[in-house]
Protein backbone atom coordinates (compact mmCIF):
# COMPACT_ATOMS: atom_id res chain seq x y z
CA UNK A 1 0.00 0.00 0.00
CA UNK A 2 1.23 3.57 -0.58
CA UNK A 3 2.14 6.15 1.84
CA UNK A 4 2.05 8.83 -0.61
CA UNK A 5 -0.54 10.31 -2.92
CA UNK A 6 0.74 12.21 -5.48
CA UNK A 7 -0.71 14.55 -7.89
CA UNK A 8 0.60 16.60 -11.15
CA UNK A 9 -0.74 19.70 -12.17
CA UNK A 10 -0.07 23.07 -14.35
CA UNK A 11 -0.73 25.42 -10.36
CA UNK A 12 -0.35 24.10 -7.09
CA UNK A 13 -1.82 27.16 -4.81
CA UNK A 14 -1.10 26.48 -0.86
CA UNK A 15 -3.73 28.24 1.07
CA UNK A 16 -7.20 28.93 0.50
CA UNK A 17 -7.46 32.57 2.08
CA UNK A 18 -7.84 35.88 0.46
CA UNK A 19 -5.39 35.47 -1.65
CA UNK A 20 -5.19 31.79 -2.27
CA UNK A 21 -8.77 31.25 -3.26
CA UNK A 22 -8.95 34.49 -5.97
CA UNK A 23 -5.88 33.10 -7.87
CA UNK A 24 -6.78 29.25 -7.21
CA UNK A 25 -10.50 30.37 -9.19
CA UNK A 26 -9.35 32.96 -11.73
CA UNK A 27 -6.45 30.64 -13.41
CA UNK A 28 -8.44 27.73 -13.26
CA UNK A 29 -11.63 29.57 -14.86
CA UNK A 30 -8.52 30.26 -17.46
CA UNK A 31 -8.01 26.85 -18.16
CA UNK A 32 -5.44 25.78 -15.98
CA UNK A 33 -4.74 22.69 -14.20
CA UNK A 34 -5.36 23.90 -10.53
CA UNK A 35 -3.88 21.88 -6.81
CA UNK A 36 -5.33 24.07 -3.66
CA UNK A 37 -3.43 22.87 -0.19
CA UNK A 38 -5.44 23.87 2.57
CA UNK A 39 -4.10 23.27 6.10
CA UNK A 40 -7.39 23.73 7.44
CA UNK A 41 -10.72 22.61 6.87
CA UNK A 42 -13.89 23.23 5.07
CA UNK A 43 -16.48 24.65 7.66
CA UNK A 44 -20.27 23.52 6.97
CA UNK A 45 -22.19 26.62 8.11
CA UNK A 46 -24.60 24.43 9.56
CA UNK A 47 -22.29 23.71 12.69
CA UNK A 48 -21.50 27.48 13.24
CA UNK A 49 -23.14 28.16 16.62
CA UNK A 50 -23.01 32.04 17.20
CA UNK A 51 -21.55 31.09 20.54
CA UNK A 52 -17.94 32.73 20.57
CA UNK A 53 -15.71 30.08 22.78
CA UNK A 54 -17.01 27.13 20.26
CA UNK A 55 -16.20 29.20 17.24
CA UNK A 56 -12.98 30.42 18.13
CA UNK A 57 -11.63 26.66 18.82
CA UNK A 58 -13.00 25.89 15.38
CA UNK A 59 -12.50 28.63 13.19
CA UNK A 60 -9.13 30.11 14.68
CA UNK A 61 -5.92 28.97 14.28
CA UNK A 62 -4.54 28.48 18.34
CA UNK A 63 -8.05 28.53 18.95
CA UNK A 64 -7.81 32.17 18.29
CA UNK A 65 -4.89 32.75 21.16
CA UNK A 66 -2.15 33.14 18.47
CA UNK A 67 0.26 35.71 20.58
CA UNK A 68 2.82 38.01 19.99
CA UNK A 69 6.16 38.05 22.11
CA UNK A 70 6.89 41.96 22.50
CA UNK A 71 6.16 44.67 24.75
CA UNK A 72 3.46 44.70 25.18
CA UNK A 73 2.14 40.76 24.25
CA UNK A 74 -0.79 40.96 21.29
CA UNK A 75 -3.30 38.75 20.36
CA UNK A 76 -3.28 37.96 16.98
CA UNK A 77 -6.27 36.36 15.68
CA UNK A 78 -6.18 34.32 12.76
CA UNK A 79 -8.76 32.11 10.61
CA UNK A 80 -7.78 28.81 9.32
CA UNK A 81 -10.15 26.82 6.92
CA UNK A 82 -11.45 27.33 3.51
CA UNK A 83 -11.44 31.30 3.78
CA UNK A 84 -8.84 31.43 6.06
CA UNK A 85 -9.16 34.93 7.67
CA UNK A 86 -11.92 36.40 5.14
CA UNK A 87 -14.38 33.73 7.03
CA UNK A 88 -13.57 35.75 10.33
CA UNK A 89 -12.89 38.63 9.35
CA UNK A 90 -15.63 42.05 9.46
CA UNK A 91 -16.13 42.05 5.74
CA UNK A 92 -14.84 45.46 5.91
CA UNK A 93 -13.90 46.04 2.21
CA UNK A 94 -11.51 49.03 1.66
CA UNK A 95 -9.44 49.97 -2.08
CA UNK A 96 -5.67 50.57 -1.40
CA UNK A 97 -5.43 53.56 -0.46
CA UNK A 98 -3.60 56.27 -3.19
CA UNK A 99 -0.80 57.24 -0.99
CA UNK A 100 0.25 53.76 0.15
CA UNK A 101 0.63 52.90 -3.93
CA UNK A 102 2.61 56.13 -4.37
CA UNK A 103 4.94 55.02 -1.41
CA UNK A 104 5.01 51.45 -3.15
CA UNK A 105 6.52 52.75 -6.33
CA UNK A 106 8.80 55.38 -4.62
CA UNK A 107 10.12 53.56 -1.89
CA UNK A 108 9.65 49.55 -3.06
CA UNK A 109 9.93 50.85 -6.92
CA UNK A 110 6.75 48.62 -7.08
CA UNK A 111 4.83 49.52 -11.07
CA UNK A 112 1.90 49.07 -9.44
CA UNK A 113 -0.75 52.06 -9.51
CA UNK A 114 -4.41 53.29 -9.38
CA UNK A 115 -5.10 52.76 -12.54
CA UNK A 116 -3.65 49.09 -13.01
CA UNK A 117 -5.23 47.98 -10.23
CA UNK A 118 -8.62 49.35 -10.94
CA UNK A 119 -10.02 46.39 -13.07
CA UNK A 120 -8.64 44.23 -10.15
CA UNK A 121 -10.72 45.65 -7.74
CA UNK A 122 -13.75 46.21 -9.84
CA UNK A 123 -13.88 42.21 -10.38
CA UNK A 124 -13.01 41.60 -6.90
CA UNK A 125 -15.69 43.72 -6.14
CA UNK A 126 -18.56 42.32 -8.21
CA UNK A 127 -17.63 38.78 -7.08
CA UNK A 128 -17.62 39.17 -3.66
CA UNK A 129 -21.11 41.76 -4.02
CA UNK A 130 -18.97 44.71 -1.91
CA UNK A 131 -21.63 46.96 -1.31
CA UNK A 132 -22.25 50.16 1.88
CA UNK A 133 -23.98 49.15 5.11
CA UNK A 134 -27.16 50.77 5.45
CA UNK A 135 -28.05 52.87 8.74
CA UNK A 136 -31.24 50.42 9.26
CA UNK A 137 -28.51 47.53 9.25
CA UNK A 138 -25.61 49.01 11.25
CA UNK A 139 -27.74 48.88 14.22
CA UNK A 140 -27.61 51.48 17.31
CA UNK A 141 -23.75 51.08 18.25
CA UNK A 142 -23.35 52.30 15.20
CA UNK A 143 -25.36 55.10 15.31
CA UNK A 144 -23.92 55.83 18.87
CA UNK A 145 -21.24 56.23 17.58
CA UNK A 146 -21.96 58.31 14.17
CA UNK A 147 -23.77 60.68 16.83
CA UNK A 148 -20.42 61.74 18.34
CA UNK A 149 -19.25 61.48 15.41
CA UNK A 150 -21.23 64.27 13.86
CA UNK A 151 -21.72 66.39 17.38
CA UNK A 152 -17.71 66.96 17.00
CA UNK A 153 -17.86 67.75 13.22
CA UNK A 154 -15.26 64.45 12.52
CA UNK A 155 -15.35 62.98 9.16
CA UNK A 156 -17.01 59.31 9.09
CA UNK A 157 -18.84 57.33 6.78
CA UNK A 158 -20.71 53.59 6.46
CA UNK A 159 -18.36 50.95 5.78
CA UNK A 160 -18.21 48.65 2.21
CA UNK A 161 -18.68 45.10 3.49
CA UNK A 162 -18.43 42.06 0.76
CA UNK A 163 -22.18 40.48 2.17
CA UNK A 164 -25.46 39.70 0.50
CA UNK A 165 -28.55 39.76 2.13
CA UNK A 166 -27.39 40.19 5.43
CA UNK A 167 -29.51 40.83 8.36
CA UNK A 168 -27.12 41.73 11.14
CA UNK A 169 -26.87 38.65 13.21
CA UNK A 170 -23.66 40.65 14.92
CA UNK A 171 -21.40 37.39 14.88
CA UNK A 172 -19.16 37.86 11.56
CA UNK A 173 -16.15 37.08 13.71
CA UNK A 174 -17.47 33.75 14.97
CA UNK A 175 -18.77 32.38 11.25
CA UNK A 176 -21.72 33.86 9.81
CA UNK A 177 -25.12 31.85 10.15
CA UNK A 178 -26.39 33.19 7.25
CA UNK A 179 -24.06 32.77 4.84
CA UNK A 180 -24.10 36.51 4.14
CA UNK A 181 -20.69 37.53 4.27
CA UNK A 182 -19.03 36.52 1.07
CA UNK A 183 -15.69 35.14 2.26
CA UNK A 184 -13.63 33.28 -0.06
CA UNK A 185 -14.55 29.54 1.05
CA UNK A 186 -17.86 29.97 -0.47
CA UNK A 187 -17.50 32.42 -3.48
CA UNK A 188 -14.13 32.01 -4.93
CA UNK A 189 -13.45 28.35 -3.87
CA UNK A 190 -16.46 27.04 -5.22
CA UNK A 191 -15.93 28.77 -8.49
CA UNK A 192 -12.25 26.94 -8.54
CA UNK A 193 -14.39 23.83 -8.11
CA UNK A 194 -16.03 24.72 -10.87
CA UNK A 195 -13.68 25.08 -12.90
CA UNK A 196 -12.17 22.21 -12.41
CA UNK A 197 -9.55 22.73 -9.33
CA UNK A 198 -8.87 20.14 -7.09
CA UNK A 199 -9.18 21.20 -3.17
CA UNK A 200 -7.26 19.62 -0.82
CA UNK A 201 -7.93 20.10 2.46
CA UNK A 202 -6.28 19.05 5.74
CA UNK A 203 -3.30 19.08 4.02
CA UNK A 204 0.03 20.69 5.51
CA UNK A 205 3.16 21.51 3.12
CA UNK A 206 6.25 20.94 4.29
CA UNK A 207 8.47 22.25 1.64
CA UNK A 208 8.81 23.47 -1.65
CA UNK A 209 10.45 20.94 -4.22
CA UNK A 210 12.97 23.07 -6.00
CA UNK A 211 15.84 22.32 -8.25
CA UNK A 212 19.38 23.92 -8.65
CA UNK A 213 20.55 25.83 -11.64
CA UNK A 214 21.21 29.13 -13.18
CA UNK A 215 17.93 29.59 -15.52
CA UNK A 216 17.90 33.03 -16.87
CA UNK A 217 14.56 34.74 -17.74
CA UNK A 218 14.06 38.19 -19.13
CA UNK A 219 11.47 40.19 -17.06
CA UNK A 220 10.15 43.79 -17.32
CA UNK A 221 13.49 45.36 -16.28
CA UNK A 222 15.71 43.25 -17.85
CA UNK A 223 17.56 39.66 -17.14
CA UNK A 224 17.69 38.46 -13.88
CA UNK A 225 18.94 35.46 -12.91
CA UNK A 226 16.72 32.55 -11.37
CA UNK A 227 19.50 30.21 -9.13
CA UNK A 228 15.93 27.79 -8.25
CA UNK A 229 13.39 26.45 -10.42
CA UNK A 230 10.34 24.92 -8.37
CA UNK A 231 8.67 21.64 -9.17
CA UNK A 232 5.85 21.40 -6.56
CA UNK A 233 5.78 21.12 -3.21
CA UNK A 234 5.48 18.33 -0.10
CA UNK A 235 3.45 17.42 2.97
CA UNK A 236 0.86 15.60 4.38
CA UNK A 237 -2.82 15.20 4.56
CA UNK A 238 -4.29 15.02 8.16
CA UNK A 239 -4.65 10.94 7.85
CA UNK A 240 -0.58 11.11 7.95
CA UNK A 241 -0.21 10.20 4.41
CA UNK A 242 2.18 12.13 2.92
CA UNK A 243 1.45 14.05 -0.36
CA UNK A 244 3.68 14.99 -3.35
CA UNK A 245 2.05 17.79 -5.72
CA UNK A 246 4.27 18.39 -8.98
CA UNK A 247 3.32 21.66 -10.71
CA UNK A 248 6.07 24.15 -12.46
CA UNK A 249 4.31 26.74 -10.97
CA UNK A 250 3.59 27.06 -7.04
CA UNK A 251 1.97 29.71 -5.45
CA UNK A 252 2.46 30.36 -1.42
CA UNK A 253 -0.27 31.96 -0.09
CA UNK A 254 -0.34 30.36 3.48
CA UNK A 255 -0.99 34.03 5.07
CA UNK A 256 1.91 36.37 6.38
CA UNK A 257 2.83 34.23 9.46
CA UNK A 258 3.33 30.91 7.50
CA UNK A 259 4.67 32.05 4.16
CA UNK A 260 7.66 33.30 5.30
CA UNK A 261 8.10 30.00 7.44
CA UNK A 262 7.40 27.78 4.31
CA UNK A 263 9.72 29.74 2.48
CA UNK A 264 12.44 29.54 4.74
CA UNK A 265 12.13 25.53 5.23
CA UNK A 266 12.31 25.65 1.35
CA UNK A 267 15.43 27.25 0.86
CA UNK A 268 14.01 30.11 -0.67
CA UNK A 269 13.82 33.54 -0.55
CA UNK A 270 16.69 34.81 1.97
CA UNK A 271 19.09 36.24 0.30
CA UNK A 272 17.79 39.85 0.81
CA UNK A 273 17.43 38.84 4.90
CA UNK A 274 14.22 40.46 4.38
CA UNK A 275 12.45 36.93 4.50
CA UNK A 276 10.05 36.88 7.96
CA UNK A 277 11.08 40.72 8.79
CA UNK A 278 9.38 43.81 8.56
CA UNK A 279 5.78 42.30 10.01
CA UNK A 280 3.57 45.31 10.12
CA UNK A 281 -0.03 44.68 12.03
CA UNK A 282 -2.67 46.93 13.18
CA UNK A 283 -2.43 47.21 16.28
CA UNK A 284 -6.14 48.34 17.16
CA UNK A 285 -7.86 47.98 21.05
CA UNK A 286 -11.31 49.17 22.32
CA UNK A 287 -13.15 51.67 24.69
CA UNK A 288 -17.14 50.82 25.94
CA UNK A 289 -19.45 53.30 26.52
CA UNK A 290 -22.31 52.81 29.07
CA UNK A 291 -25.45 54.45 27.61
CA UNK A 292 -28.98 55.58 28.57
CA UNK A 293 -30.61 53.92 25.49
CA UNK A 294 -30.85 50.43 24.35
CA UNK A 295 -27.78 49.43 22.14
CA UNK A 296 -28.37 45.80 21.90
CA UNK A 297 -24.13 46.00 20.56
CA UNK A 298 -24.44 42.53 18.81
CA UNK A 299 -27.81 43.34 16.81
CA UNK A 300 -26.64 44.63 13.33
CA UNK A 301 -23.38 44.64 11.56
CA UNK A 302 -20.31 44.82 13.91
CA UNK A 303 -17.92 46.87 11.62
CA UNK A 304 -20.37 49.13 9.91
CA UNK A 305 -19.06 52.34 10.59
CA UNK A 306 -15.74 54.35 10.40
CA UNK A 307 -13.92 57.91 11.79
CA UNK A 308 -11.32 58.49 9.83
CA UNK A 309 -10.91 62.48 10.71
CA UNK A 310 -7.15 61.50 12.21
CA UNK A 311 -6.22 58.95 9.32
CA UNK A 312 -3.78 61.34 8.47
CA UNK A 313 -2.13 60.36 12.37
CA UNK A 314 -2.76 56.82 11.45
CA UNK A 315 -5.20 56.56 13.92
CA UNK A 316 -8.66 55.23 12.36
CA UNK A 317 -11.74 54.30 14.44
CA UNK A 318 -14.00 51.32 13.77
CA UNK A 319 -16.57 49.75 14.50
CA UNK A 320 -16.48 46.55 16.88
CA UNK A 321 -19.07 45.43 18.70
CA UNK A 322 -20.79 41.19 19.97
CA UNK A 323 -22.39 39.34 21.78
CA UNK A 324 -22.40 39.07 25.77
CA UNK A 325 -19.81 36.34 25.95
CA UNK A 326 -17.02 38.55 23.14
CA UNK A 327 -18.31 41.79 25.08
CA UNK A 328 -17.19 40.57 28.45
CA UNK A 329 -14.03 38.74 27.06
CA UNK A 330 -12.89 42.44 25.90
CA UNK A 331 -14.43 44.81 28.79
CA UNK A 332 -11.46 46.21 30.28
CA UNK A 333 -12.75 45.60 33.59
CA UNK A 334 -12.45 43.55 36.77
CA UNK A 335 -13.94 41.84 39.62
CA UNK A 336 -17.34 43.83 40.77
CA UNK A 337 -17.41 46.80 38.41
CA UNK A 338 -17.00 44.10 35.60
CA UNK A 339 -19.90 42.51 36.77
CA UNK A 340 -22.21 45.25 36.94
CA UNK A 341 -21.00 46.53 33.61
CA UNK A 342 -22.02 43.19 31.63
CA UNK A 343 -25.72 43.85 33.90
CA UNK A 344 -25.76 46.53 31.89
CA UNK A 345 -25.00 44.94 28.72
CA UNK A 346 -28.10 46.26 26.83
CA UNK A 347 -26.68 49.44 27.56
CA UNK A 348 -22.93 49.01 26.42
CA UNK A 349 -21.99 50.80 23.22
CA UNK A 350 -18.36 49.82 22.12
CA UNK A 351 -15.80 50.92 19.59
CA UNK A 352 -12.39 49.81 18.16
CA UNK A 353 -9.29 52.24 17.57
CA UNK A 354 -6.78 50.69 15.04
CA UNK A 355 -3.42 51.82 14.41
CA UNK A 356 -1.55 51.91 11.08
CA UNK A 357 1.74 50.91 12.54
CA UNK A 358 5.23 52.12 12.22
CA UNK A 359 6.50 49.62 14.75
CA UNK A 360 8.31 46.83 12.83
CA UNK A 361 8.40 42.91 13.72
CA UNK A 362 9.45 39.65 12.48
CA UNK A 363 8.24 35.99 12.25
CA UNK A 364 10.23 32.68 12.57
CA UNK A 365 10.53 29.19 13.51
CA UNK A 366 11.83 28.28 17.23
CA UNK A 367 12.45 24.61 17.68
CA UNK A 368 9.33 23.91 15.38
CA UNK A 369 7.58 26.59 17.10
CA UNK A 370 6.32 29.91 15.46
CA UNK A 371 7.65 32.65 16.73
CA UNK A 372 5.97 36.33 16.11
CA UNK A 373 8.31 39.24 17.70
CA UNK A 374 6.76 42.25 17.98
CA UNK A 375 7.42 45.51 20.06
CA UNK A 376 5.01 48.59 19.73
CA UNK A 377 7.35 51.39 19.00
CA UNK A 378 7.46 55.11 20.95
CA UNK A 379 5.28 56.75 18.00
CA UNK A 380 2.93 53.89 17.80
CA UNK A 381 2.39 54.24 21.83
CA UNK A 382 1.79 58.16 21.41
CA UNK A 383 -0.83 57.13 18.38
CA UNK A 384 -2.65 54.86 21.14
CA UNK A 385 -2.37 57.84 23.74
CA UNK A 386 -4.12 60.25 21.47
CA UNK A 387 -6.56 57.90 20.14
CA UNK A 388 -7.89 56.86 23.33
CA UNK A 389 -8.09 60.59 23.90
CA UNK A 390 -10.12 60.90 21.26
CA UNK A 391 -12.00 57.78 21.52
CA UNK A 392 -13.61 59.04 25.17
CA UNK A 393 -14.25 62.19 23.43
CA UNK A 394 -16.06 60.72 20.71
CA UNK A 395 -18.44 58.47 23.07
CA UNK A 396 -18.38 61.70 25.68
CA UNK A 397 -20.35 63.49 22.72
CA UNK A 398 -22.49 60.64 21.72
CA UNK A 399 -23.80 60.92 24.96
CA UNK A 400 -22.14 58.20 27.37
CA UNK A 401 -22.84 58.23 30.89
CA UNK A 402 -19.51 56.73 31.42
CA UNK A 403 -16.82 55.13 29.39
CA UNK A 404 -14.40 52.48 30.09
CA UNK A 405 -10.85 52.99 27.95
CA UNK A 406 -8.98 49.57 27.78
CA UNK A 407 -6.38 50.91 30.94
CA UNK A 408 -5.68 50.23 34.14
CA UNK A 409 -7.75 52.28 36.84
CA UNK A 410 -6.12 55.47 37.21
CA UNK A 411 -4.37 55.57 34.07
CA UNK A 412 -5.20 58.47 32.21
CA UNK A 413 -4.03 58.38 28.14
CA UNK A 414 -1.60 60.67 28.38
CA UNK A 415 0.31 58.85 30.93
CA UNK A 416 -0.19 55.36 29.28
CA UNK A 417 3.04 52.99 29.12
CA UNK A 418 3.32 50.40 26.76
CA UNK A 419 2.60 47.39 29.56
CA UNK A 420 -0.68 49.12 29.86
CA UNK A 421 -2.19 48.46 27.02
CA UNK A 422 -4.33 45.66 26.42
CA UNK A 423 -3.60 45.16 22.50
CA UNK A 424 -5.07 42.81 19.63
CA UNK A 425 -4.19 42.91 16.24
CA UNK A 426 -5.20 42.71 12.91
CA UNK A 427 -3.85 42.28 9.19
CA UNK A 428 -0.54 41.43 9.65
CA UNK A 429 1.49 41.99 6.16
CA UNK A 430 5.09 42.32 4.37
CA UNK A 431 7.03 39.22 5.99
CA UNK A 432 7.64 38.30 1.86
CA UNK A 433 7.52 42.05 0.85
CA UNK A 434 7.79 42.66 -3.07
CA UNK A 435 10.74 45.18 -4.04
CA UNK A 436 11.56 45.17 -7.35
CA UNK A 437 15.71 45.19 -6.13
CA UNK A 438 16.57 41.52 -5.26
CA UNK A 439 18.47 43.03 -2.30
CA UNK A 440 15.89 44.67 -0.54
CA UNK A 441 12.92 42.23 -1.02
CA UNK A 442 11.46 38.78 -1.29
CA UNK A 443 9.62 39.40 -4.52
CA UNK A 444 9.56 40.81 -7.22
CA UNK A 445 6.54 43.52 -8.55
CA UNK A 446 5.28 40.34 -10.16
CA UNK A 447 5.03 38.56 -6.89
CA UNK A 448 8.02 36.19 -7.91
CA UNK A 449 9.70 35.09 -5.56
CA UNK A 450 13.60 36.76 -6.25
CA UNK A 451 16.26 33.89 -7.43
CA UNK A 452 13.43 31.58 -8.23
CA UNK A 453 11.76 30.70 -11.25
CA UNK A 454 7.59 29.46 -10.64
CA UNK A 455 6.94 30.36 -7.04
CA UNK A 456 4.94 33.15 -6.55
CA UNK A 457 3.28 34.60 -3.17
CA UNK A 458 -0.13 35.72 -3.01
CA UNK A 459 -1.09 36.85 0.56
CA UNK A 460 -0.53 39.53 3.23
CA UNK A 461 3.13 38.78 3.24
CA UNK A 462 3.43 40.17 -0.06
CA UNK A 463 1.93 43.73 1.11
CA UNK A 464 5.18 46.05 1.79
CA UNK A 465 3.84 48.59 3.93
CA UNK A 466 1.10 49.35 6.43
CA UNK A 467 -1.78 50.23 4.61
CA UNK A 468 -3.66 51.90 7.03
CA UNK A 469 -7.08 50.33 6.34
CA UNK A 470 -8.40 46.90 6.50
CA UNK A 471 -6.15 44.71 4.31
CA UNK A 472 -8.54 41.90 2.67
CA UNK A 473 -9.34 44.02 -1.01
CA UNK A 474 -5.57 44.69 -1.67
CA UNK A 475 -4.73 41.07 -1.57
CA UNK A 476 -7.47 40.07 -3.56
CA UNK A 477 -6.79 42.56 -6.07
CA UNK A 478 -3.09 41.33 -6.09
CA UNK A 479 -4.00 37.98 -6.37
CA UNK A 480 -6.18 38.80 -9.26
CA UNK A 481 -2.99 40.76 -11.00
CA UNK A 482 -1.45 37.64 -10.36
CA UNK A 483 -3.62 35.13 -12.14
CA UNK A 484 -3.83 36.88 -15.11
CA UNK A 485 -0.43 37.74 -15.25
CA UNK A 486 0.02 34.18 -15.49
CA UNK A 487 -2.39 33.86 -17.58
CA UNK A 488 -1.16 36.49 -19.95
CA UNK A 489 -4.50 37.91 -20.50
CA UNK A 490 -5.82 41.57 -19.79
CA UNK A 491 -7.87 41.70 -16.80
CA UNK A 492 -11.23 42.57 -17.89
CA UNK A 493 -13.18 45.05 -16.17
CA UNK A 494 -16.75 44.02 -14.90
CA UNK A 495 -19.66 45.44 -16.97
CA UNK B 1 -5.65 27.29 28.92
CA UNK B 2 -7.14 25.21 31.30
CA UNK B 3 -4.27 25.50 33.87
CA UNK B 4 -4.42 29.25 33.85
CA UNK B 5 -8.44 29.10 34.15
CA UNK B 6 -7.69 26.98 37.48
CA UNK B 7 -5.30 29.83 38.52
CA UNK B 8 -7.76 32.70 38.35
CA UNK B 9 -10.11 30.70 41.14
CA UNK B 10 -7.39 31.07 43.54
CA UNK B 11 -6.37 34.38 45.56
CA UNK B 12 -3.24 33.22 45.19
CA UNK B 13 -3.39 32.35 41.63
CA UNK B 14 -5.24 35.42 41.04
CA UNK B 15 -2.05 37.54 42.41
CA UNK B 16 0.83 35.86 40.86
CA UNK B 17 -1.11 36.09 37.33
CA UNK B 18 -1.67 39.82 37.78
CA UNK B 19 2.10 40.50 38.07
CA UNK B 20 2.13 38.69 34.69
CA UNK B 21 -0.10 41.17 32.46
CA UNK B 22 -0.62 39.10 29.49
CA UNK B 23 -1.09 35.93 31.11
CA UNK B 24 -3.99 37.87 33.52
CA UNK B 25 -5.38 39.73 30.44
CA UNK B 26 -5.77 36.20 29.24
CA UNK B 27 -7.21 34.64 32.00
CA UNK B 28 -9.98 36.93 32.42
CA UNK B 29 -10.85 36.79 29.04
CA UNK B 30 -11.47 33.38 29.13
CA UNK B 31 -12.93 33.39 31.76
CA UNK B 32 -15.20 35.91 31.34
CA UNK B 33 -15.95 34.20 27.89
CA UNK B 34 -17.05 30.61 29.33
CA UNK B 35 -19.25 32.58 31.74
CA UNK B 36 -21.47 34.84 29.30
CA UNK B 37 -21.81 32.46 27.05
CA UNK B 38 -24.01 30.49 29.02
CA UNK B 39 -27.22 30.13 27.13
CA UNK B 40 -29.08 31.21 30.28
CA UNK B 41 -27.41 34.15 30.90
CA UNK B 42 -26.87 35.71 27.71
CA UNK B 43 -30.68 35.29 27.24
CA UNK B 44 -31.21 37.66 30.22
CA UNK B 45 -29.00 40.06 28.69
CA UNK B 46 -30.88 40.00 25.11
CA UNK B 47 -28.80 37.68 24.05
CA UNK B 48 -29.93 34.23 22.26
CA UNK B 49 -27.47 32.23 20.17
CA UNK B 50 -29.96 29.28 19.12
CA UNK B 51 -32.50 32.07 17.58
CA UNK B 52 -29.79 33.66 15.62
CA UNK B 53 -28.52 30.21 13.96
CA UNK B 54 -32.38 29.51 13.49
CA UNK B 55 -32.87 32.54 11.61
CA UNK B 56 -30.04 31.92 9.35
CA UNK B 57 -30.82 28.64 8.94
CA UNK B 58 -34.13 29.67 7.44
CA UNK B 59 -32.83 32.40 5.69
CA UNK B 60 -29.82 30.00 4.17
CA UNK B 61 -32.87 27.77 2.96
CA UNK B 62 -35.46 30.11 1.63
CA UNK B 63 -32.19 31.63 -0.31
CA UNK B 64 -30.57 28.48 -1.51
CA UNK B 65 -27.45 29.56 -0.13
CA UNK B 66 -24.47 27.31 0.70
Amino acid sequence: MSTKQTLHTDVCVIGAGAGGAVVAAELAEGGMDVVVLEQGHRHDPDDFTARPPQMLARLYRDGGQTLTLGTPPIMLPLGRGLGGTTLVNSGTCFRTPPRVLERWRDEFGLDIDEESLHPCFERVEQALSVSEVTPELAGNNAAVARRGAERLGWSHGYLRRNARGCVGSGVCAFGCPTSAKQHTGITYIPRAERAGARIVTGASVERLLVERGRAEVVRGQGRRTRRYRVQGVRGRLASGLGLEVRAPIVIVAAGTIHTPLLLARSGLGGESGQLGRNLSLHPATAAFARMDEIVDMAKGVPQSLYVDEFASEGIIFEGVAGPPAYAAMSLPLTGERHAQAMADYRRLAQFGLMVSDSSRGSVHSLAGQTVIRYDVDDADLQRFRTGLQRMRELLEAAGAREVYLPLPPGVEPERARLRDLKLMAFHPLGTARADARESHGVIDGDLQVHGAEGVYVADGSAVPSSLGVNPQMTIMALATRLAFTLREEEIPCPS
Amino acid sequence: MQALIALTKRPRGRALLTRAGAADQLAQMLTSLGLYDDPTIARTLGWDAEAVVARGHALRQAEGRP
